[in-house]
This record gives structure tokens, C-alpha cells and sequence, in this order.
């Protein structure tokens, strides 16, 4: 191995996941009629491959599906406030970090990942945490910057 | 994604019925209203606290009713008229036959997202 190599591998920290992960587009579903006008930016929801099983089963309960349509379809026409979708930036690594907030049966949150592109939003759902208090410790400040570090493969279906 | 999985994404999207499709519009409508309050409020320096003292309420229920937990209800509103500055203007209308619906908004999207980039499509994502 040539010197210029081992100098280039000493600089990648082994906390570093460069490995691409996949994210898999959902499929689209009907809103509301009364933000379909508001839709400008397409937005495209994923969710992390790793996460998709959790996810669905997260969503198996009735009060929580509810809620998550509610704001996947306000987050849609750019209509959430920070109160049910906001950044969670710990540092320069999860600038683009943010939760979907669920407060129905406990205190929810589902880490997503922006990425902008031209004209189109692509947002994926990584990880789910059941918050027991509101604040932002130092496990989830370590989780968003980890988060805030993966990189994606988009599978469309 | 297989298509077995896409199948049972969609089962979970779908309304269960037109009971839940309309609720979930009355959700929505009611955090519009809410979120015009809001703005209203901002726009005179009133926080939320304070709104919830002037309207004989709680501050969690206004929290709530803020964040969509909560629908806005006829005396919520009437509230908002008989004890602060701001007043509603409502409109209801027939839906135009120029404004897009949500499949041509996304058709157009898709036809232009296989062209080549254009300056105002970085002006529209990034201002």
C-alpha cells in the first residue's frame, strides 16, 4: 500500500458509514382536497430499507396512522409548522436531520432525511424513537448526526 | 420495492372507509384555520398564553388545537372574534376549471423533472 493510500484510509473515521443504503419510494396516496391546490414542489416520501418493517408495524395502530397521514400530507403542500415536522439539527452532520412528531399514545418521533433536488423534495423515514420526555439528549444528538451522515440509493418502484 | 410490499403500503395509505377520508379533511381544515390564528396572533405579538387567558381557555388546549391535535371548533372561533383584533374573511367556491388537480400537478412535475435543469427551477427549490 502506497504511502498516499494509508494517509487517505487514517482520514476516514471508523464511526463513518460510507456504504450507499437504500431507500425505497412509497407509493402515492390521496390527501386532502383542500391542500391539493397548494401542492407546488413534488415531494416523494422513502423509507429507509432497514426501517421498512418497523414502520409498517408502527403504522398497524389505527390512532397513529392517522396522525402520520395528517402530517406526511401537510409536510406534502408545505403546510406543517414545527410543531408536527421540524429540523433536528445537532451540527453541521444532520443539517438536513428532521422529525415527523406524533403525540398520540406517547410522544413519537420518526428521523427522516431531506434531500433537494430540482424542483422535487425527496424525504426518507429512517428511524422511529418513543420519546419519554421532549427533551434532545445526547443519544438522540448522536443518532441525528448519524442519521444526518447516511447516503441513499433511491429505488423507485 | 416487490410489489406485494407496494400492495400493502397502499392498503395502509388507503381511507378505510369515507368516514375516516372525511375526517381526515376535517383535520386538515381545521389546522389551516388554526394556523391562520396563529399567524394572526404572531403578527400582534399575542403568545399563545396570552391568547389562551384572553379566550378563557387553557394553554395546552391551544397548544393542541395549534398543532392539530385539537379540531377548531364554531366557539373557538367565535372567541377569536369577540375577544382579539382578528377577524375572518371567508370565502367558499367553486373549484376552478385552470387550477390543477393533484395528478396534473404531478404529471407536469414528471414530465419536467426528465429535462435538462433550468435556472428557475434552482431559484424555486432555493429561495
Amino acid at each position: 500500500m502506497g504511502k498516499n493510500a494509508k494517509k487517505d484510509i487514517d482520514r476516514i473515521k471508523p464511526s463513518v458509514n460510507l456504504s450507499l443504503r437504500v431507500a425505497l419510494r412509497l407509493p402515492e396516496f390521496e390527501g386532502s382536497r383542500s391542500l391539493d391546490s397548494l401542492r407546488g414542489i413534488q415531494v416523494i416520501f422513502y423509507v429507509d430499507e432497514a426501517f421498512e418493517s418497523s414502520l409498517i408495524e408502527l403504522l398497524q395502530d389505527r390512532t397513529i396512522l392517522k396522525k402520520f397521514k395528517f402530517v406526511i400530507d401537510l409536510i406534502r403542500s408545505n403546510k406543517m409548522n414545527r410543531d408536527v415536522y421540524g429540523s433536528e439539527k445537532n451540527s453541521d452532520k444532520s443539517k438536513d436531520v428532521y422529525a415527523i412528531k406524533i403525540r398520540v399514545k406517547g410522544n413519537h418521533r420518526i428521523y427522516c432525511k431531506e434531500f433537494g433536488f430540482p424542483g422535487v423534495r425527496r424525504i426518507v423515514l429512517i428511524r422511529h424513537v418513543h420519546k419519554k420526555k421532549d427533551n434532545f439528549n445526547r443519544e438522540l444528538r448522536s443518532l441525528v448526526d448519524t442519521i444526518g451522515e447516511y447516503r441513499y440509493e433511491f429505488e423507485e418502484s | 420495492m416487490n410489489s406485494k410490499r407496494v400492495n400493502e403500503w397502499k392498503d395502509i395509505f388507503a381511507f378505510a372507509g369515507e368516514k375516516e377520508k372525511i375526517e381526515h379533511e376535517a383535520d386538515v381544515l381545521s389546522y389551516l384555520i388554526a394556523q391562520e390564528i396563529k399567524r394572526g396572533l404572531q403578527q400582534q405579538n399575542i403568545s399563545s398564553k396570552e391568547f389562551a387567558r384572553m379566550i378563557g381557555t387553557s394553554p395546552a388546549y391551544v397548544t393542541q388545537v395549534f398543532r392539530g391535535d385539537k379540531r377548531v371548533n364554531m366557539v373557538f372561533l367565535a372567541k377569536v372574534v369577540q375577544k382579539t383584533k382578528l377577524r375572518l374573511s371567508i370565502q367558499i367556491r367553486e373549484k376552478s376549471e385552470a387550477e390543477p388537480s393533484l395528478d396534473e400537478i404531478l404529471e407536469i412535475r414528471e414530465k419536467r423533472s426528465k429535462e435538462p435543469c433550468k435556472i428557475y427551477d434552482f431559484v424555486s427549490n432555493w429561495s
